[in-house]
This record gives C-alpha cells, structure tokens and sequence, in this order.
C-alpha cells in the first residue's frame, strides 16, 4: 500500500492554521481571534461527548485564557488542532477530576438528512455498533472519521503510544466493516453509483 | 495505490482517503476521483463501501444540538475571553479625589430632576459601532456620540452593550462609561475622530485605548482618537472634564483646551473652559503638568495649582485653589467656599439648566459657602435662597428671577 507522507496530507487549512499561530505569538490578536472562531465548534463538539454543555464552554474559556496568559512559553506547535484538542483534553479532565471523565456519545439519535433511501435500520445499526465499542474506542473513533486525526496525532492528544492506538484502531474497524454487510438498501445504494 | 490495497481495513486506516470522505468528497479530491474512475466494479464497491462506514460513523458523531453555536455566539463567548484576560492583567484604576471630606459644609436641599431621552436600543454583538446604537437627531437631553463619520448615536439609561468592533477594539458601553480597549493585535489607523457630547446636568467617563480616564462634566464636548500610534494622544475639550492620564514617558498626552494646551506623561487634573467661563483653567491633583499657551508660553504647575489663561490673553495665571471645590462635580457636586453670587452664576446655570437673573444689584455681592448635590434641584435651592437668604424668585420657562424680599 502507499502511504502519503504526512506533508501531503496537511492541507492548505492545516498551514493556515499554523500560520495565524505564528502571528499570534508575535502578538497579533487578530490571529487569535481567528484561531479561537476556527476552532470553538469542533472542541466544543468534541467536549459534549465528555460533559454537559455549560462546562464545555467554560472548559473552552479556560483553554484559551491559559493560552493567552502562558503564550509566552508555549511556542510553535506542530499542528495547532491537535495542541488545542489536547490542552482542551486535559482541561476537561482537570474539571472532573473527582468524577470519572468517560468519552461517550450524546444522547440524540441523528436522523440523516440527505438520503431518503437510507432506512433507520442502518442508522440504529451504526448507532448499536458504536454503542458496544469501549470509551477508549469510540474516542479514537472519533477522532479518527470525525476529526480527522491521524495515528500519531492521536497518540500524542490521549497522551498513549503509538502502538497502543493502531492496536485500539484496529480493533475498532475489525468492528466497523461488518457494517452494511447485510444490508441489501446500502449495496442498491452502491450499484446506483 | 493498487487495486490489491483496495481493502475496507486499509481504506479505514488510510488518513488521506478519510479525510476525502469526511470533506464531503472535497480535500485529496483529484487523487481519490482518479483512483475511482479506473476500478473494476467490485473493488468500486468496496472503495464506496468504506466511504459508507466512515459516513455513517461521523453522522453519529455529530451533535444535533450544535445550532446555538452560531457565529454570533462565538462571538460573544470570544468577548467574555477577552474580558477575562483584561481583567486580570490591568489592575482597575481608583479614582483619586476623596470627596467625602467636604460633606462638612452644610447640605442644601433637594429635588429630583427628571432627566428625559428616552431611547430604546437592543444590542447585537457584530462589529459595527452604528450597530449598537440608534441614530438620533439632536436632543440636548441626551448624552451623544458622534462617529468619525459624522453620525449621531445617543447613550439612554438603557444603553449597555459589549462589542468587538472589527478593528479589534473592545467597547463596552452603557449609560455611565464608554470603555474602549485595544486588544494586542488591534489595528492601526485608527485615528479618526470621535466626539462625546454630555448635555446639561449629566456626567460621562471616558475610558480611551490607553487606560486614561476622562470624566466629562456636563454640557461639554470631549474629542478623541482610539490610535494605538504612542505619539498620537490627543484629546480636544470644550467644558469641563477631570482626567486621569494613564502613565507614558515616551508618549506624552495633550489636551488642547481653547487656547490652552496641556501636556502631561501620566497623572490627574482638572480642565475648565466653558465658553461663558471666559478662561481655560487647569487644575493639578496629582504629579506634574505643563500648560502653554499659543504666545508659546508655558509653564509647569504643581499639584494644588491652578493655571488660567483668559481669552485672547497670553500669560498664564498661577494660583492655589481648594482641588476638592474644583473636582467636587466629579462627585455630583458643587463647592462654595465664601464666594460671590455673581461668580456662580454661570456655574448655576449650567447645574440647573436655566438663567439666573440678578434683578437686585445688591444681590450680586452675597457670599455663599456650602455644598450642593446633584440630587438636589431646582426649587430645593430656591426655597433654600427663600428661607436662610430673604431671596425671593419667580420662575418663568428657563427664567429665575431672583430678588430681594421686600
């Protein structure tokens, strides 16, 4: 298989974001602010999955006030999703540090909007998948096809080997492929195409 | 990437291909529409499965909630950050004047004064100062702003708002203050204009980009630029304002008043030149000044100084006075240590928002010594006169007559 070198990988957003990191630390505030409004929705999604609503907010206000208190001293970051969803992470887990901290996904069943065809079966199916899948698993998960993650970014944002998380993943997606299997509206779907 | 590597594991660990999917088909859109187009049909189904799985998953992750995360939202969220952060790093300023010592002098009286203006805005955070205010034709009743642009906007006592203006100045507004603070990374070019107009009888603060605090007295005129450029800290004032000038030695801060030209690094005074005054005077409170005139005299005054220069005049005049008299509108009131009723005139006017006229020439050499509050109006003075003085008064319109009791 070719692997894409990670600098293929990084899109133009991705430098764009480093970018305005750069300025900010030379003290433009207008970057920051930039950097702030790319970013809120995704962290504050990603936080739902670990605490009520107002918590994240103030979890994400935390963040970045930490971010301008101490910019001094954090430097260049290599990725700055990554360094935001980590510094987030961890501020999370400051916040219940008595309760248990545990990834999990909200409560709503999303109804897919765009495609009729698609019955509930498949989406109570995904759901059920997701649901036997361990915290640790779905949290990978997450970040893997919902942010877009890669092995070692994840690895270094959970704070675990590199290892640890192809071993995780693995088993994650050994679960994931039965999925749509069995189902004769996902493969009439397929031939449409 | 070989069609033997077109396997629902290796597309599920293969970074690049996610992020097509999860991009809605967008990004690595060449590579991945290339490697489709040439498959066999099986292994097309196999690519469109994965695509399939990764879909679905990302649909559960997604927050059916999310809709209150509008930009406007961020918006706000991003301003109670940026007020966090100015709080704890700029330490509030005092104010330094302790009025309180001069409750000795007897009280007058009191009445409210219907203060009227009454305007309705409700606040949106976006970037436009207009915005967040609602144009007004003149009303001297109001407290008004003018914008570099020559627009008018009026703060009520509903007025209370939060913004980050899209230069990257923060304001915050409401009927006592307007506070305008740069963020680090605020732009430059900011030096257009703008005017506060306080009308009658109404006080404002002025809080400029550089932490200085301008308290404006009623009936006055402050103009002021939000530059961050250290050379540029001007203001231009018409009536009377009390300033606390934050602290630069390499940018100092002029006040042109009439005239009079006053330039400081970092410290307190007071300014006066109401046009009726027919004199600019500065008073110091604290630290140093040093006051010019346009002959190019100046001179450096010493806290409890007061420097006047009258209009036309060329020398400046230097005499102490009593600083708590001279500030003592900052708190709501006024000052009278054995002066004549003549000299206050203008100063009455100004409180009351009438014309006091003298019928009794006698009249114009009674002394007066006392203090009299804001909240205290208009016939509480008069009865005040009636009673303790033998004056007696006759209200017509915004006509006091006042005249000795025969």
């Amino acid at each position: 298989m070719v692997k894409l070198t990670p600098k293929e990988l990084s899109s133009p957003e991705n430098t764009e974001q480093e970018n305005l990191w750069k300025l900010f630390l030379e003290g433009d505030m207008n970057a920051f602010r930039s950097l702030y409004s790319a970013h809120y929705k995704m962290l504050y999604n990603f936080g739902k999955k670990y605490l009520p609503p107002t918590e994240v907010e103030d979890c994400i206000h935390d963040t970045f006030l930490n971010i301008l208190h101490y910019r001094n001293n954090i430097g260049e970051v290599k990725k700055v999703k990554t360094y935001l969803f980590k510094s987030f992470r961890n501020q999370l887990l400051k916040t219940k540090k008595s309760k248990q901290v545990e990834f999990h996904l909200t409560k709503e069943i999303n109804i897919d909007n765009g495609d009729p065809v698609e019955n509930e079966a498949i989406l109570k199916e995904v759901k059920k998948l997701i649901e036997q899948l361990s915290p640790r698993e779905k949290e990978i998960v997450y970040l893997k096809y919902f942010q877009n993650f890669n092995n070692h970014e994840i690895s270094d944002l959970l704070n675990i080997k590199y290892q640890t998380v192809r071993n995780i993943l693995a088993g994650a997606i050994k679960k994931l492929r039965t999925l749509g299997k069995d189902y004769i509206h996902l493969l009439f779907l397929l031939i449409k195409d | 990437m070989q069609h033997s590597d077109i396997t629902i594991d290796n597309l599920l660990n293969n970074d690049s291909f996610i992020a097509w999917v999860i991009s809605d088909r967008e990004q690595h859109s060449e590579y991945w529409n290339g490697i489709k187009k040439g498959l066999p049909k099986d292994i097309a189904e196999t690519l469109e499965r994965a695509a399939k799985i990764i879909e679905k998953v990302k649909a559960q992750y997604a927050d059916s909630d999310e809709n209150h995360i509008t930009s406007d939202f961020i918006q706000q969220q991003y301003i109670k950050l940026l007020e966090a952060y100015n709080t704890k790093t700029t330490s509030p300023k005092t104010k330094v004047v302790k009025i309180q010592t001069v409750l000795k002098y007897a009280a007058v009286l009191v009445l409210m004064l219907s203060i009227s203006g009454i305007y309705y805005y409700s606040g949106r955070i976006d970037g436009a100062f207009e915005n967040h205010l609602i144009s007004t034709t003149y009303n001297s009743k109001d407290i008004l702003i003018e914008t570099p642009d020559h627009k008018f906007f009026v703060i009520d006592d509903s007025t209370k708002n939060n913004w980050l203006a899209d230069n990257g100045i923060f304001v915050s507004v409401n009927n006592e203050q307007i506070k305008f603070v740069a963020s680090d990374g605020a732009k430059e070019g900011l030096g257009e204009l703008f005017k506060v107009y306080t009308p009658n009888n109404k006080l404002y603060h002025v809080i400029l980009t550089d932490g200085t605090s301008i308290e404006l007295n009623g009936n006055s005129i402050l103009t002021f630029g939000l530059s961050k450029e250290p050379n540029k800290r001007n203001v231009a004032l018409i009536g009377e304002a009390f300033f606390d000038v934050a602290r630069n030695e390499h940018a100092p801060f002029t006040v042109q008043s009439s005239d009079l030209s006053v330039t400081v690094l970092g410290t307190e005074f007071n300014i006066s030149n109401y046009p009726e005054n027919g004199y600019t005077s500065t008073t110091l409170i604290e630290g140093s000044v040093e006051v010019s005139s346009p002959a190019n005299k100046s001179i450096v005054i010493k806290p409890g100084n007061q420097a006047r220069l009258y209009k036309g005049g060329e020398d400046i005049e230097i005499q102490n006075v009593d600083v708590q008299e001279v500030v003592a509108w900052t708190s709501g009131r006024m000052i009278f240590n054995d002066e004549k009723f003549v000299d206050l005139i203008p100063q009455l006017n100004r409180w009351y928002g009438v014309n006091f006229i003298l019928s009794d020439e006698e009249l114009s050499n009674v002394r007066f010594t006392g203090t009299l509050k804001k909240e205290n109006d208009l016939t509480h003075f008069l009865q005040m006169l009636k009673y303790t003085e033998g004056i007696n008064y006759e209200i017509s319109d915004k006509e006091v007559k006042l005249f000795i009791n025969q």
